[in-house]
Parts: structure tokens; sequence; C-alpha cells
């Protein structure tokens, strides 16, 4: 997961994060984007939330699309995100192995964020500034 | 010659990054149309000309493969030289498409060299640097 959201933001987004083990570990206002991905015989399903700091998104998207990220409007934002999970989810299926795995569409809410509190958590961190948390959990 | 581009995702954004690719290509491009599924492509087919077809795959409404099914029974279309940008991996969905019609495909990232490569060879430029000159530079 980290090797994919890396390859993403560097590729699509121009920037990149370090990860951490540690990071905000009470609510923040944010962008919560969740995606899952199925088997192919239904059988199992993997979700992918990234969660970036309000902020943090709104750079991003500014980067993206090359644009001034004070003039975004939300749904500059959550579409940007979606994408971003999409892209991340779909690195990820290779790992997976593409041919047992079936992404499907992502969804994008803006909230006050409650951090992931599975093992496989963590978090995101950009110029020394906390950025967000990822994580990605069998369901 | 300027070349009309169809662009069809449902993520505006993406659309809006592949037309910054475009624009920075180097080739001359004429109309760019887009569409947030199939069925609105299909629909802006009605009205325009386009030279090439960037085409998601997941897409909702209408999907990537169900609009290449469509596309290969157009009269006038069924010909267009189809890209398909995607985060699809499964090499035998992959290869459905391209028995559907598709001439290519690049995954989700991708470089803008990369894209800017396969869409000049489809539309047989050899050498698009030469043909045009771009005025917003290569800031991408």
């Amino acid at each position: 997961m980290r090797a994919a959201i890396s390859e993403v933001l560097e590729t699509m987004y121009f920037t990149d994060v370090v990860f951490q083990q540690k990071g905000l570990e009470e609510p923040f206002p944010g962008w919560e984007t969740v995606i899952e991905v199925r088997s192919a015989d239904e059988s199992a399903t993997v979700r992918l939330k990234v969660i970036f700091g309000e902020t943090y998104a709104r750079e991003l998207t500014g980067n993206m699309l090359g644009l001034d990220p004070e003039g975004l409007q939300e749904e500059d934002v959550r579409d940007a995100m979606q994408e971003l999970a999409n892209m991340v989810a779909g690195s990820c299926v290779v790992l997976l192995g593409p041919e047992k795995w079936r992404l499907g569409l992502p969804r994008a809410d803006r909230a006050l964020v409650v951090p992931p509190v599975a093992n496989s958590s963590v978090a995101m961190w950009a110029s020394g500034t906390f950025a967000g948390w990822a994580s990605c959990q069998r369901v | 010659m300027a070349y009309n581009v169809m662009i069809i995702d449902d993520s505006k954004s993406m659309r809006h990054v592949i037309k910054k690719v475009l624009k920075i290509s180097g080739l001359e491009i004429g109309e760019i149309i887009e569409a947030g599924n199939g069925q609105e492509a299909l629909d802006q087919l009605q009205d325009h000309w386009v030279d090439i077809i960037l085409s998601d795959m997941h897409m909702p409404v209408m999907d990537g493969m169900e609009f290449l099914r469509r596309l290969g029974t157009h009269a006038d279309f069924h010909d267009v030289p189809v890209v398909l940008v995607t985060t699809e991996r499964n090499e035998e969905r992959l290869a459905q498409a391209m028995a559907l019609g598709a001439r290519a495909y690049l995954s989700k990232p991708f470089q803008p060299e990369e894209f800017r490569s396969l869409v000049l060879k489809l539309l047989g430029v050899e050498n698009g640097w030469e043909l045009a000159q771009s005025d917003e530079g290569c800031d991408f």
C-alpha cells in the first residue's frame, strides 16, 4: 500500500509523503476516501481507506489540476480524492493478483475524520507536517 | 492537421489532467469532447467527429467495455482508435477490451511522456514535438 500511495502521489500529484506508525490520533477535519476491492468469487473484500487532512487534500488537488488550492470547489477535492484512492487500489490489486480481484467505485466524504484503528494503519507526513492516514483491511 | 479528441472518464480531475497532457504534447489539438461515461460519449458522438478516443473502463451508467461493444457497431466511429486509460490490471479483462476493439491501454497512474508517445503512435504522428509548439510549456 505504501509503495502504491507513493507512486500515485509522485506521478499524478507531484509530491510524496513519509510513512510513520505515529500520527494525529484525535479526530481532525479532512477527507476520508474508501474503496473496496472484492475477490472475483465474491468471498472476500478488502477495504482501502485513504484519509487526508483538509489542507493537504486541497494541496494535492491543486497539484493534480495545476490550480490554486484556495480557488477549488469541494467537488473538485472530492473528485481528486476519489481518483487518488482508485489509482492506489488499482496498484494494490497488482500485488494481490489482478485476475482474482475487482475494484469497486471509490467514495470520498468530507468530515471530522476519526483516525483508523486497524493494525495496518499507517500515518503519512509531508514536509514534517501530519498529512493523513491510510489503512487496508480485510472486512 | 488538428485532431479532435474525446475523453471519457467519470472523474472530472482525470479529464482535466488528460487535457493538460494533450495540450503540452506538441500535437495540434482541435476540439476536446468530454464525457462522464460511455452513454454520454455515444450521445456526444452524434454531434461531433473525433480522431481518437481516450476512455476509462470503470464508470457508472455505461462502462468502457459496453462502450466498446456499442462503438464496434457504430456506422461512423467503429474504426476510430480507442485507448483505455484505466486502473484495470486484470489481463483477461484487458484482453477482452482489446478484442472488442480497443487499440491500446495505459495504466493509471501514468507518466505524461508515456501517454504522449502512445497517442502519437496511434494517430500515426512520427515526431509530435516538431509538429506544433506548445505555448504552455512542459510544466505538467
